[in-house]
């Protein structure tokens, strides 16, 4: 028996590389997939957004759905990332501008080629350094908030003051446009837009994103953030530094906020405050809630839906018809399945073998050696 | 600069008490529901409409401002039974989480903007019903405020109703047992917080001369749920105080053009700073997690 | 008086209650002891409708239950009551004959009105949705005009209400103010350190105080049935025993008392009968004596 026991546990601890393997077919998959959609032009604009409000979304989810904490200001942490990338890059165009004495015709050689719009090595760089610039400062000051506020309040009051943060966000960022030498989120150079045609790019990032976020709300410091959401005090008495977990999913949040702030600055060369006020961060808890709070795929699934059905709705119907349909989804679904489409539960490739009926190879028994051996 | 000063004061105590009267709707479904109604701004609009339909229809004297006062109060505390009936009260029988409850909120308040937004598109006058001057009108806004807040907190804290609605906000299942149909206290709650918010609606358009769809979420918006909180969700005076401060911070805030823009920026940080200092308001009480 | 049938609870996939059994009769004091968790609060719940039953769980109410004047009073009403009063001299033979298809419109209302028929209809149209005999298909906030009231585990007093108010509160289904503040004098005389505190917010009152509050409070609905849950709980021992004289006293002047009790010798000692729950189960039921001798009650509960 001991012997059976013992190999069971070898079995598990062995990195799944077939698991693996899987995995990052899928992704190339899912990066080709999106990359050959986007040659439709209608989809051009729809696909970054998907993933730019995919990225967001599930930054929102290890918060809400993991931790169990209601969030209500996000769009002010996308809001910090795309002042910060849109500052950056913008600021670095400037500097190597200046420093080389180059003109703007020079400038675009270098980052992109005016003729075929391909888009340069540097020009690449320069926005994936900015974007990540950005995604660092907003997870330094999501840090500090979750600092100050994640110790002492919980629950509604967490809530509320998150959206008083975001508020302020947003009427800071209002202001900031005044303040000289500040200029940030409009008169990007253009080729930023060519780098969301680049699909490739920006869908790497959200599989980034997603390894990230699996790896490690997946593992064992996945389970405790489940515990914590469950019941703080048991899990803190369970030796789980609570308010350092908390903490810490609470800045991971806020780093890929910022992250997908500044993709959607790239991606729109504009960044207009209203888009990451209230209804923005509003529109990401509806994401999650009816993909289900906690479920990585139903996040990707509800998004990418929702946003699709909106700009449609937005193409055939005049504004106020859209809002109605939202709502009253909304509401319906609420009514109907309070826990999302996923719940809690994910696309794991079990239960992809369970639909197709595809049978595991039974692992050798161990339990015939020991019995012979017994006897 | 005091001519400034006087006026955002004067304005704020006038705004301040629109703010009170929707606080109150805030904090009084919060006390008994444990649930932030998002959709109790858009009570804002639905009154300002009414009395602005019945304005037309009968006119815009002191007299007829009584019967829009009493119309809008009416409608808003219907529409508010009906949207508890339909979207709230089926979540509270399956006991699902408060954030269900959030969204189905925001599902309402969206179909209300929506409803609007479809239907009148051009910004409205407001009915005038009273030509005073603006220290006047503040002082009649001050009076009107008091004077509900009052009779209010009379009904509260003197009648049997409103015992029971005390009661049922603080021990829902021992109010049960006393006899007390907890659903019915709730929708009467609901239906005085709206019938509350009508009343500011209307009060509202005495001030502003014009008014259009999105008043319930872009004018007014989340400032009176703002007073609500820094005054103590939960407390009904609370709800006034807090109305009244953030009103005058409001306006002052807003008389300074050095300070105009950043007005929303001062008042969430003063929500900020009022969860941080003292959670539970500036009346609230302080209550302990029982483990 | 009220018989408990085939009860089960469930909370979610846990069972707290199995399919137990139960009969209280009218002015007996019956206790349920058990250890932590074996259901005994949950019994209490389940009749005062704070938690949904299985299907078929029963609680069945004795005539008796239904038929006293002041029931009769709460399902049709002051005016129907004394006219019903007024024409058959008893509610017992009232209770029949609305009960009963019998057109009565003559001996009630004199005339044989169109008008009179309707509101005989009506009297008896409100008399049946009350007089359901399955307590459990009645929703939580009407049990109590069925004269049973419950005093939750841990009191459960209105802790922002002052002693007056909670007191109000337990006549909140009652209409006659006279009777009411009647009432009030005699459950101050009952219980002097209440009536010191009638203005204190009953949150600030100390446990033992606050029990006495939630007694009374149940007192104040004139109930038949009185469920208490674990009264002593919190407590210090004199406090306790100032509790338990109460409770027999309220049984002394005809209240009907369902006790649950960790403290089993001292419920037990002033039970009529017992019962023994463990696990959502009954595994013991007899008088109180019998309990109190029993060898394994001994053993698990009495510590000798």
């Amino acid at each position: 028996m001991i012997a059976k026991i013992e190999s069971n546990r070898n079995n598990h601890l062995k990195p799944n590389y077939k698991r693996y393997l899987l995995n990052g077919l899928c992704s190339v998959l899912i990066v080709v997939v999106l990359s050959l959609l986007t040659n439709n032009l209608s989809l051009k604009i729809i696909i970054p957004q998907i993933i730019i409000f995919s990225i967001a979304a599930l930054s929102l989810n290890i918060v809400c759905g993991c931790l169990g904490e209601m969030v209500l200001g996000h769009g002010g942490f996308m809001l910090v990332g795309g002042i910060v990338a849109s500052y950056v890059s913008q600021k670095i165009y400037q500097l190597v501008m200046e420093k080389n004495n180059f003109s703007s015709s020079q400038m675009r050689e270098i980052f992109y080629n005016i003729g075929n719009g391909e888009v340069h090595f540097a020009g690449y760089i320069l926005v994936i350094f900015a974007v990540i610039v950005g995604a660092i400062f907003t997870g330094v000051i999501g840090f500090l908030i979750g600092v100050a506020v994640l110790g002492r309040m919980k629950g509604d009051y967490l809530a509320i003051i998150t959206l008083g943060i975001g508020l302020v966000f947003v009427s800071i960022a209002n202001n900031l446009q005044t303040i000289d030498g500040f200029k940030y989120g409009v008169d990007g150079p253009s080729y930023y837009t060519r780098i969301a045609g680049n699909t490739p790019i920006f869908a790497s990032f959200l599989i980034l994103t997603l390894i990230c976020f699996i790896m490690i709300f997946k593992s064992r410091y996945g389970r405790a953030i489940l515990s914590i959401r469950e019941d703080e005090i048991a899990s803190e008495a369970s030796g789980i530094p609570v308010k350092k977990y908390k903490i810490f999913t609470f800045t991971l949040s806020a780093i890929f906020a910022g992250l997908a702030g500044g993709l959607y600055y790239h991606f729109a060369s504009y960044l207009g405050t209203s888009l990451f006020s209230q209804d923005r961060s509003i529109e990401l808890l509806v994401f999650i809630v009816l993909g289900g709070l906690g479920s990585f795929t139903g996040t990707l699934i509800s998004t990418a839906l929702l946003t699709f059905v909106s700009y449609k709705l937005l193409l055939n119907a005049p504004g106020g018809y859209q809002l109605l349909i939202y709502g009253v989804i909304l509401i319906i679904v609420m009514l109907i399945r309070p826990e999302g489409l996923f719940g809690t539960k994910e696309l794991t490739w079990d239960f992809i073998k369970k639909v197709f009926k595809i049978k595991k190879k039974p692992k050798k028994i161990v339990e015939e050696e020991i019995i012979h051996d017994n006897k | 600069m005091w001519n400034n000063l006087y006026n955002g004061l004067i304005n704020g105590l006038g705004m301040g008490s629109i703010y009170a009267l929707i606080a109150i709707g805030y904090t009084m479904v919060y006390g008994i529901a444990r649930m932030i109604n998002f959709a109790h701004g858009e009570f804002i609009t639905i009154g300002a409409f009414v009395s602005y339909g019945m304005a037309s229809l009968i006119g815009a004297n002191p007299i007829t401002m009584i019967i829009c006062i009493i119309a809008s109060m009416l409608i808003c505390a219907i529409v508010s039974i009906i949207t508890e009936k339909l979207a709230y009260y089926p979540l509270r029988k399956r006991n699902t989480k408060r954030i269900t409850a959030l969204i189905t909120a925001i599902g309402v308040s969206y179909i209300i903007y929506s409803l609007f937004n479809i239907q009148f598109q051009e910004i409205k006058s407001s009915p005038k019903f009273l030509n005073l001057s603006n220290t006047n009108l503040t002082i009649l806004t001050i009076v009107i405020t008091l004077v509900t807040v009052v009779l209010l907190t009379l009904f509260i804290n003197k009648t049997k109703f409103g015992k029971a609605m005390r009661a049922t906000s603080e021990n829902p299942s021992a109010a049960k047992l006393m006899g007390i149909n907890n659903d019915a206290m709730i929708t009467l709650t609901f239906a005085i917080g709206a019938a509350l918010a009508g009343l500011g609606a209307v009060v509202y358009c005495l001030r502003i001369p014009y008014f259009k769809f999105s008043v319930g979420s872009d004018a007014i918006g989340l400032i009176p749920f703002v007073a609500a909180v820094v005054g103590g969700i939960g407390s009904l005076p609370g709800a006034v105080i807090g109305g009244f401060i953030i009103g005058i911070i409001q306006q002052i805030s807003v008389a300074f053009p050095e300070t105009s823009p950043w007005t929303p920026a001062i008042l969430y940080s003063i929500l900020i700073l009022i969860l941080i200092i003292k959670p539970t308001g500036i009346l609230g009480k302080s209550i302990g997690e029982k483990v | 008086m009220l018989k408990v049938e085939n009860l089960s609870v469930s909370y979610g996939k846990i069972k707290a209650i199995d399919k137990i059994n139960l009969e209280v009769n009218s002015g007996e004091i019956v206790v349920l002891i058990g250890a932590n968790g074996a259901g005994k609060t949950t019994t209490l719940k389940a009749i005062s409708g704070l938690v949904k039953c299985e299907v078929d769980s029963h609680i069945r109410l004795d005539l008796s239950m239904l038929t006293d004047k002041r029931t009769l009073n709460r399902f049709v009403g002051k005016k129907a009551t004394d006219l019903l009063l007024k024409v058959y001299h008893s509610s017992e033979v009232a209770f029949e004959k609305i009960n009963s298809n019998e057109d009565i419109t003559k001996e009630l209302f004199a005339k044989n009105s169109k008008l009179n028929q309707i509101k005989l209809k009506r009297i008896r149209k409100k008399y049946n949705y009350f007089v359901k005999a399955d307590l459990l298909k009645v929703k939580a906030h009407r049990i109590s005009s069925y004269g049973i009231a419950h005093v939750p585990e841990g009191r459960q007093v209105f802790a922002n209400l002052t002693v007056q108010e909670n007191l109000e509160m337990g006549a909140f289904k009652r209409h006659s103010r006279k009777k009411i503040t009647e009432d009030l004098e005699k459950i101050y005389e009952l219980f002097p350190r209440l009536k010191e505190r009638k203005k204190q917010k009953a949150g600030t009152l100390s446990g033992g105080e606050q029990q006495m509050l939630a007694i009374a409070r149940a007192m104040m609905s004139k109930p038949k049935i009185i469920l208490l849950d674990e009264p002593s709980m919190g407590l210090a021992p004199i406090i306790v025993k100032e509790v338990f004289e109460i409770i027999k006293k309220l049984n002394e002047s005809g209240i009907t008392i369902v006790l649950v009790e960790q403290n089993a010798k001292l419920a037990l000692s002033i039970a009529d009968r017992g019962y023994v729950l463990e696990t959502g189960k009954i595994i013991l039921s007899g008088t109180g004596e019998e309990l109190l001798n029993n060898e394994n009650v001994k053993k698990a509960y009495l510590g000798s």
